[in-house]
């Protein structure tokens, strides 16, 4: 516990101090939303499921485009191989990396979803569902990518390969994810794809801090 | 004490002999059982009665969707053996194995193809099967980029292992979650399987062709893994001797 704690409040302490690097998700993320009206034209855009479907895409791009700072620069300044010799519990330490780049990306595309939410006039309910299943959804992507990001970062391709292997696995949560939504929008109960997405959620919770401590010690060796 | 009786078995100078002695059979039995399933497939078995003879590209398009999938095992089971004993050997089979998968995957999906412009009017449909056939490619290539990215090749190995076993999980998720995705969206669209079971004359060319893209399997396998164990070894003294040899004859 103490471990987890203290790299949680270690990270965002590094994180709040460059703001930019906090803000970037939240800039990409409204940017790629505008481009669904401009290429999709403004009346397509207003159809009912359209501009949630537009907000789905933009905030997992969003959300993932930054994983790679997770372990990137501990590979390359060498900490990492202090942080396996040191003896500390390498699945709670992944889990703490995983828990604060949510907080530092997932959270503030959140926040900034209320408001885009708003301003599209994506109604009530479904706009509960959305943030909802979208805050289930980027948790999900925080713990996978943290795995792949421990497994590709400082790599010569490095982001790229990152993107490669994690957008086939998120192919079930956002299919739950954006069904729940479209649901909402038809006013159909929800319930159910939102059970699936935190069943989801907890198998990823379980086996993904493993499967990076893995990832780690095959990395450093 | 079970290391010490099988270690030899293990040994990447006993596996380079051991593919090179199987390979010329696993060719010439794989040519054989293929043609032969391409024999009874193109000419003993009936037309079917509503697609008439197009629906004999199932001789190719079947079996490459199931080695798509049965090679996944096969590196599902390397990697568990190479993360959790340290086996060379598993480490390089899953190398050799994975862009023989990536292959059997894209034949599936180009043969599908062919096939569904004919009976379904389009290249492509967004149908369950074929759509967690596309995402098992892109898994595919994910792994063989993952092993290709690294310029140590046992780091290499292991990752691509890691990544394989993070597959593993998901890829029953995925087909099921996908499957459920577009029955919730436009209904079953053809299902051209659930047909109550297929006669035999249809089905022994199929079973005689996956046996040979079996043999087929292991035959590219047995040459990719010499590649591999080239490599892997290319500064010890066996492989110089082994070139030295060659270089003689």
């Amino acid at each position: 516990m103490g471990t987890f704690l203290a790299t949680i409040r270690f990270e965002l302490r590094k994180k709040t101090r460059s703001s930019g690097e906090v803000c970037f998700p939240a800039i990409f993320y409204v940017l790629c939303i505008i481009f669904f009206p401009i290429a999709l034209g403004s009346e397509t855009f207003a159809q009912s499921g359209v501009a949630s479907g537009a907000v789905w895409i933009s905030a997992i791009l969003a959300s993932s485009i930054s994983l790679e700072n997770i372990f990137l620069r501990d590979y390359v300044d060498g900490s990492m191989e202090m942080t396996v010799l040191s003896g500390a519990d390498l699945p709670t330490f992944c889990l703490a990396r995983a828990t604060s780049y949510w907080l530092s990306s997932g959270l503030i595309i959140l926040a900034t979803s209320i408001l885009v939410i708003a301003i599209l006039g994506i109604k009530a309910h479904e706009g509960v569902i959305l943030i909802v299943s979208l805050s289930i959804v980027t948790a999900s992507i925080s713990l996978i990518g943290a795995a792949v990001s421990a497994l590709t970062a400082g790599l010569r391709a490095g982001s790229l390969l990152l993107v490669t292997l994690l957008l086939p696995l998120l192919v079930p949560p956002v299919i739950f994810g954006a069904s729940a939504t479209l649901n909402a929008a038809r006013g159909l109960d929800s319930g159910a794809e939102l059970l699936f997405l935190s069943g989801f959620f907890v198998l990823t919770l379980t086996l993904a801090p493993w499967a990076t401590a893995v990832a780690v010690r095959v990395r450093i060796q | 004490m079970i290391f010490k009786m099988i270690g030899k078995y293990l040994s990447t100078e006993f596996a380079y002999d051991f593919c090179k002695k199987v390979s010329p059979w696993l060719l010439s039995f794989s040519i054989l059982l293929i043609c032969l399933a391409s024999v009874m497939g193109l000419y003993w078995a009936p037309s079917d009665y509503q697609q008439g003879d197009a629906f004999r590209i199932i001789y190719v398009h079947v079996p490459s969707a199931w080695m798509s999938l049965f090679v996944y095992v096969y590196l599902v089971i390397a990697a568990i053996v190479g993360l959790v004993w340290k086996v060379k050997i598993a480490e390089i089979g899953l190398r050799a194995a994975a862009p023989i998968g990536m292959i059997f995957t894209i034949a599936a999906l180009v043969t599908g193809s062919i096939w569904g412009k004919p009976m379904w009017g389009t290249w492509w449909v967004w149908d369950a099967r074929l759509t967690s056939e596309l995402i098992l490619l892109f898994i595919y290539l994910g792994i063989i980029g993952l092993a290709t990215a690294f310029d140590d090749p046992r780091t290499a190995s292991r990752a691509a292992s890691v990544m394989t076993l993070i597959g593993a999980v998901n890829i029953p998720i995925i087909h099921y979650s996908v499957e459920w995705w577009n029955t919730l969206h436009q209904g079953p669209t053809i299902t051209k399987f659930e047909s109550p079971s297929i006669d035999l004359s249809m089905l022994l060319p199929l079973v005689i062709m996956v046996i040979g893209f079996i043999t087929y399997f292991l035959f590219v396998l047995s040459l990719r893994m010499r590649y591999e164990i080239l490599q892997y070894d290319r500064n010890t003294q066996w492989i110089r001797k082994v070139i030295e040899k060659q270089e003689m004859t």
